[in-house]
């Protein structure tokens, strides 16, 4: 059975290649809905079963490789295929203006390695043996890499795959490094299972660490964020949505995995984490208001979501530290579920995003403006993946970071003081950032969607098509599900959390409160019907004026130019967080010339200083003195026979006198 | 502390205008002129002379248009027994027909008969205005925020000036409507939702006034409305606006 299915897999994946660009895509769409079902049916199958589901595959090296999947393990095969399916569905429409250009080879190579991706990630997380783990680890990072250097006619696209890829490989020798270190340690083969008897035996901070390093660069942890904010601007939408989704959720699957193995040292560990995921939630949130860039804005998002993920999971670690079941079992479902939550409304918003991409071809909001006129349905969708990523009711953001919000309470009265500090902390960064959140999306909404046209990039504008919209209604009603009804997600939660915590009976308690929350945004949601039901009736009735934006009647110039621009909107934070997100400002004083001042400008431009004093500046130095040793090429043979004289010479008087 | 606070505010007394309807002004106020005895023709002439703004009618007998009349009594200083001006506030009117003071007036009369139904049904317990300066010098101006000020409170009516037209259930126009400011008008009225008032405040907005034959002057937007209240003044008086509005509203 399961040779038929690998071949069928197989054959289906390289077929692409030989069909014409139009069908290429049902190729590709029939390949991944077989391939989510085969998992979907493994994933019902470990659900309902006591012990993880263990299918032997083959022998490799001695080693036999088989897919364990346990809950964990469904329950990310169920957010990359939820992910992965919304995304093949959109990119339908979002490829569409692609297929003129590119060639038939290029688009079967595109959705070859979109399959790949899926693949690959699926195995990521079924698999337990080192070498065929570490094997399609990097399959997913080349795929992924092929995938963002789609539009590779742009430089600054290649720049940044190729930015990916190294970091990728950086993370890659991190983890082999983690894992050779165990396999030696304990004799046994390269693999998870050798993680049990070594953090058994030995201090487990250091090789966590490793280990950490390694899957928190794919994580988006900062500083290890740098490759993230410019991979997912420069890759298509349909990619940024599932790279940000699931590609990054990858990370977060090693490092929970990797801590189901370990049994000491943990406070450390849930303190290490912790700390570092509120520097990566509230600087990433920092960081993203004041980008002008939506991709680049959405990235340093994923980055804080990240950070909202691991604020979940380090207070979860803490909890198994002090035998605390009901800070252990609700950091990890809400962090968890957090990693679901983030996957749906995140790709959303990639989805949105690409499809003002799309119609605009511009990323830079102060382009934008007026764009709910032209496109409603999206512009409704993006409030509703923005609402959600501020962690607003109804929707699925509060539900989880409620349950974080939940296990930090209740353990902050019955734990000592010195985490309760800790913990007060969690809480207060877990609040700062879900106003900043807030905040920032205001700003983009507003810039993007409401006021008047900004530019003539907008001016052609209409809402695309409705293939396009499809996928995003569907996440957008699964946001509304797990937000209305949490209860639901309550049993796989603890099942999920089950896997690293032994008594999840606190997640059931939550069962309570969990309707009360549903009852009353039930209600709210009916509130907000009847309201606007009366609104529809009464505007049917009465007679409706549509007219301009209102621009306090100005008739000098564009009105546009007078509105807020993004920068003005962020002015407060980026006076606040001058120091962090590097903000520079180039303009030219007036000057008393004449009686009206001659023609100026003003510019406004962020960096990051984590990417310009970890990598930039030390990358840029090492080009600058590599460029100088580059004198020496100078393409002339004669040179370089002197060279080889003025060797053999060196090393001939070297000899001499007997150095070497 | 709080003792000498207190003492300023005894000190000061009552300072809003109990009755905004029953108030009586100072006999200096220019308010509705009266013609106690029609001129001959040959003063008519020399009164037509002096009025700087044309406001002297003589079709049908002899009468002031205080729609054009700026009340700088120079008709009834030189003719003291022919024309008065009176302390009497109430000027404010819907008909431009009935601004015209003739021999016998005892008021300026208010046309009930087209008040618009909608305008009492709508804003009789609420009206938010937005108040645009066409060209104007700032004295109406600054009576109509006199007008919201402690001592003439039309808030306590419900009467209210709002930042944006798009909260507004009217416009108020002073000044002459320069052409610099005629397209910005129209687009303040355009952004108001309707159905909406507009009230002309003060001789400038009402006729024109010094700057009627001004070609800087676009009036075409007048054309184009109906007027639902003229409230006339050089500068008008927040009583004379308040009392305007409040007969409009039937208040």
């Amino acid at each position: 059975m399961k040779e038929i299915i690998f071949i069928i897999i197989t054959f289906s994946a390289l077929g692409i290649f030989t069909l014409p660009k139009r069908s290429q895509y049902y190729q590709m769409l029939v390949t991944q809905i077989f391939l989510i079902v085969v998992t979907g049916y493994l994933m019902y199958l470990s659900f309902n079963r006591i012990g993880p589901l263990q299918i032997y595959l083959f022998e490799l090296i001695g080693n036999d490789v088989s897919l364990v999947i346990d809950s964990l393990s469904a329950f990310f095969i169920f957010v990359i295929n939820i992910t992965i399916l919304t995304g093949a569905l959109y990119s339908k429409g979002y490829l569409k203006p692609y297929l003129r250009d590119k060639t038939r080879l290029e688009m079967a190579w595109h959705y070859f390695n979109f399959l790949l991706l899926h693949i690959s990630m699926l195995m990521v997380v079924m698999l337990r043996e080192g070498i065929s783990f570490l094997v399609f680890w990097e399959l997913m990072s080349v795929a992924a890499f092929f995938l963002i250097i789609f539009e590779s006619d742009k430089q600054e696209n290649k720049d940044a795959g190729i930015k990916f890829l190294i970091q990728m490989h950086v993370a890659f020798y991190f983890i082999i490094t983690a894992f050779i270190i165990c396999s030696i340690a304990t004799g046994q083969n390269i693999g998870f299972d050798s993680l049990e008897q070594y953090f058994k035996t030995y201090p487990s901070f250091p090789v966590f660490l490793l280990f950490f390093i390694g899957f928190g660069i794919k994580a988006g942890f900062i500083p290890l964020h740098t490759w993230l904010i410019h991979a997912h601007p420069a890759a298509p939408s349909h990619i940024s949505g599932i790279m940000s989704g699931v590609i990054i959720k990858m990370g977060i699957y090693g490092i929970v995995r990797v801590l189901t193995y370990i049994h000491s040292d943990l406070m450390p560990i849930g303190v290490f984490i912790l700390i570092i995921s509120i520097i990566s939630g509230i600087f990433g949130v920092a960081i993203a208001i004041v980008q002008h860039d939506y991709k680049k804005l959405l990235a340093y998002h994923s980055i804080e979501n990240i950070g909202i993920i691991g604020i979940g999971i380090g207070i979860g670690v803490m909890g198994l530290a002090i035998n605390n079941p009901v800070l252990a079992s609700l950091g990890f479902a809400g962090g968890l579920l957090h990693v679901l939550n983030h996957a749906l409304f995140k790709s959303l918003l990639f989805y949105t995003a690409g499809s003002i991409y799309q119609q605009t071809h511009t990323r830079n909001i102060e382009n934008l403006g007026g764009l709910m006129k032209k496109m409603p349905a999206t512009a409704v969708l993006f409030l509703l993946g923005a609402a959600a990523i501020s962690g607003l009711p109804p929707f699925n953001g509060f539900i989880s970071e409620f349950l974080i919000y939940t296990g930090l309470f209740k353990s902050l009265m019955v734990s000592d003081s010195i985490l309760s500090v800790t913990l007060l902390a969690g809480i207060v960064a877990l609040a700062v950032i879900g106003g900043l959140a807030v905040f920032c999306f205001t700003k983009i909404f507003s810039i993007i969607f409401l006021g008047t046209v900004r530019s003539d990039k907008t001016r052609h504008s209409h809402e695309v098509r409705s293939s396009m919209l499809f996928p995003k209604f569907i996440i957008g009603i699964l946001i509304i599900a797990i937000g209305v009804m949490p209860f639901l997600m309550l049993r796989p939660m603890a099942f999920v959390a089950g896997v690293i915590v032994d008594d999840t009976s606190s997640l059931r308690d939550m069962a309570g409160t969990m309707s009360g929350i549903s009852l009353s945004l039930s209600l709210l949601i009916v509130f907000i019907g009847i309201l606007l039901l009366i609104k529809l009736k009464l505007s049917k009735v009465r007679h409706t004026d549509i007219g301009p934006t209102w621009g306090c009647a100005y008739t000098g110039s564009d009105p546009a130019l007078h509105q807020y621009s993004a920068t003005s909107y962020a002015e407060y934070i980026i006076m606040k967080a001058r120091l962090l997100v590097g903000v520079k400002k180039h303009f030219r004083y007036l000057t008393k010339e004449k009686i009206f001042p001659s023609e100026t400008y003003f510019k406004t431009e962020s960096s990051d200083v984590f990417d310009d004093n970890l990598i930039s500046r030390p990358v840029g130095g090492l080009l600058s003195f590599m460029e100088k040793i580059a004198v020496f090429q100078t393409g002339n043979i004669q040179h370089y026979l002197l060279y080889a004289i003025v060797f053999v010479i060196v090393i001939t008087i070297i000899s001499i006198f007997g150095i070497i | 502390m709080i003792i000498k606070e207190l003492k300023i505010l005894r000190q000061h007394g009552i300072q809003y205008v109990p009755d905004l309807k029953t108030a009586v002004l100072t006999p200096l106020f220019r308010g509705r002129p009266v013609i106690k005895e029609d001129p001959t023709d040959q003063e008519t002439e020399k009164i037509k002379k002096l009025c700087p703004s044309n406001a002297i009618t003589t079709e049908d007998g002899f009468g002031i248009d205080i729609g054009k009349c700026v009340f700088c009594k120079e008709c009834a200083l030189a003719y003291p027994d022919k024309i008065a001006f009176t302390n009497d506030y109430k000027i404010a009117s819907n008909d431009k027909n009935n601004l015209i003071v003739r021999k016998g007036d005892s008021e300026i009369k208010f046309n009930e008969n087209i008040v618009r139904p909608e305008v009492r049904k709508l804003f009789k317990n609420a009206l938010k205005l937005r108040q645009v300066s066409a060209g104007g010098d700032n004295s109406c101006e600054f009576e109509l925020y006199a007008a919201g000020n402690v001592n003439f409170d039309m808030g306590r009516y419900g009467i209210e000036f709002v930042a944006s037209p798009r909260h507004a259930d009217g416009i108020v126009i002073t000044g002459p409507i320069t052409e610099n400011m005629s397209e910005a008008l129209q687009i303040c009225w355009d952004a108001s939702p309707g159905p909406k008032v507009l009230i002309l405040v003060g001789t400038d907005a009402i006729s024109g006034g010094m700057f009627a034959d001004s070609h800087a002057v676009n009036r075409k937007f007048l054309e184009k409305y109906p007027v639902d209240l003229y409230v006339p003044g050089n500068p008008a008086h927040p009583l004379t606006f308040i009392n305007g509005v409040l007969r409009l509203i039937g208040k």
